[in-house]
């Protein structure tokens, strides 16, 4: 390990702090901001009738041992007949979210929205650590790494003779971004923390495929065994009721 | 009243083995691991700034986390009343889940602590 | 939530653990005028991050919430998992009859 570098008590009380607190207050901000900017969505209908759907299904499959064969298999057909089945969806009949979403501008401007609200504060932030904050070193990891993570961490410093662990303002700025979503969870409720990776997954996948999840459950629907159990109370509860008595 | 904890637990053993239908009440369950998740994140940072102030580097500091999660998953324990499975699904849900995922918020107030107390 | 008791231990468990830092950065700055090496932290500040994380600990536990029983049988699910069942919900009613309204407020 190379010497220690002595470095500025004024660095800590004009850098080192500031920054961390102004990535907090940023974040704070832009939850609120969002939050704002966010248009109380007008849930589709279909949407929301394909979920309730999926959830009778599970309720049926989870109970059906309770109800009789024969109220079973009437469920059972109910829900997954190839004609008119609740959950049989006719093949091409399954549209693709991609043209959903053009179809829906609305759904392409809340993204959009949602996609401004994450980049302006993060490019403003940047440019702001950039301009003040730019080329020396603010911080040190408390452990050994390698030499690869100099490029992640030395951000902005060019010099080779520093040790690795040495960390500039620029790259604190990134740790910072990526290391405080634990605190954000915490201070701003469950849903911050998810956002920025779900909004990830949202702008690969696009949200999901319900006719997917209703495929899904008619096949298990389909495969269950059904085992009435109401010839078998009476034993369970004479069981029971033994174990209550001893 | 324990004597009919257990016999109901058991009985609800037996009738899980006999029609195997799931008796679980998913939201809470779910409120459940959320908890804990918050209980760890807290517990990871908090566990962040004492290794900073008491100057560990390298491994020392990971094992601190280690030590501090396990202290965590006891006292999640405790507070569940020593009666895992009234609550969670199985023990690892209360020993292992979010193990890992406190450690870069760990790392990053590891890194603010020592900094502020040591290197200036 | 508000202001429970385990949230004003967490506040002052963290009080406690900024106060060891920063007492912590006062006996550096001493050593470094006295030129000696730093070996460890004194020893209340080691008591003073003991009570903090025990404090901490305590807030960790309560503040987030009560466990609640996953357990059908148990008896605060009695109660609650009724409004949540949907099987108490009517959607074929002669409410459906009227569906203008239904529609202005979805439009706006």
């Amino acid at each position: 390990m190379a010497a220690d570098l002595v470095l500025d008590t004024a660095i800590r009380d004009w850098v080192l702090i500031p920054l961390s607190v102004v990535m907090v207050l940023i974040g704070v901000l832009r939850y609120f901001v969002s939050k704002l900017m966010r248009s109380n969505q007008v849930p589709d209908a279909k949407i929301v009738k394909e979920g309730q759907l999926v959830i009778r299904a599970r309720n049926l499959r989870a109970s059906a041992n309770f109800i009789p064969p024969k109220s079973f298999r009437a469920r059972r057909f109910y829900f997954s007949n190839e004609e008119n089945g609740l959950l049989f969806v006719p093949k091409g009949q399954a549209q693709n979210p991609q043209a959903q979403m053009f179809s829906d501008p609305n759904m392409a401007m809340d993204m959009m929205k949602k996609n401004l609200s994450m980049i302006i504060p993060q490019t403003l932030t940047f440019a702001w650590v950039n301009f003040f904050f730019s080329g020396f070193v603010a911080a040190k990891i408390p452990f050994p790494l390698t030499q690869r993570f100099r490029s992640m961490l030395q951000n902005g410093i060019d010099l080779s003779t520093v040790d690795v662990s040495y960390v500039s303002s620029r790259s604190w700025y990134f740790l910072n971004l990526f290391g405080l979503r634990g605190l954000f969870s915490l201070i701003l409720g469950e849903e911050n923390a998810m956002d920025d990776t779900q909004r990830m997954m949202q702008m690969s996948g696009f949200g999901f495929d319900p006719s997917k999840s209703l495929g899904a459950e008619k096949d298990s629907l389909d495969i269950i065994q059904h085992d009435w159990a109401l010839p078998k109370f009476e034993h369970r509860a004479e069981a029971v009721l033994k174990k209550l008595v001893r | 009243m324990a004597g009919h904890n257990e016999s109901t637990a058991s009985g609800k053993k037996s009738t899980e083995a006999t029609n195997d239908v799931s008796t679980l009440n998913a939201e809470s369950l779910q409120s459940n691991m959320k908890i804990i998740y918050y209980s760890r994140t807290f517990m990871s940072i908090i566990g962040g700034v004492i290794a900073g102030i008491l100057g560990f580097t390298g491994l020392s500091g990971f094992i601190l986390y280690f030590l501090i999660m396990a202290i965590t998953s006891v006292g999640l324990i405790a507070k569940a009343g020593f009666q895992v499975h009234s609550y969670f699904d199985s023990w690892n849900q209360v020993i292992l889940d979010g193990f890992l995922g406190g450690l870069l918020s760990f790392v990053l107030f590891w890194t603010f602590a020592y900094d502020i107390v040591h290197i200036f | 939530m508000g202001f429970s008791l385990g949230f004003l231990v967490g506040v002052f468990g963290v009080l406690v653990l900024s106060h060891a830092a920063y007492s912590t950065v006062q006996y550096r700055g001493l050593l470094k005028i006295m030129e000696e090496e730093f070996s460890g932290p004194p020893i209340t500040v080691v008591a003073e991050l003991l009570l903090g994380l025990v404090f901490s600990l305590w807030a960790a536990l309560t503040v987030p919430g009560t466990f609640l029983s996953i357990h059908p049988h148990s008896e605060e699910n009695m109660i609650v998992a009724l409004p949540a069942n949907l099987d108490f919900m009517v959607f074929n009613h002669r409410g459906k009859v009227f569906p203008v309204e239904m529609d202005l407020k979805l439009k706006h």
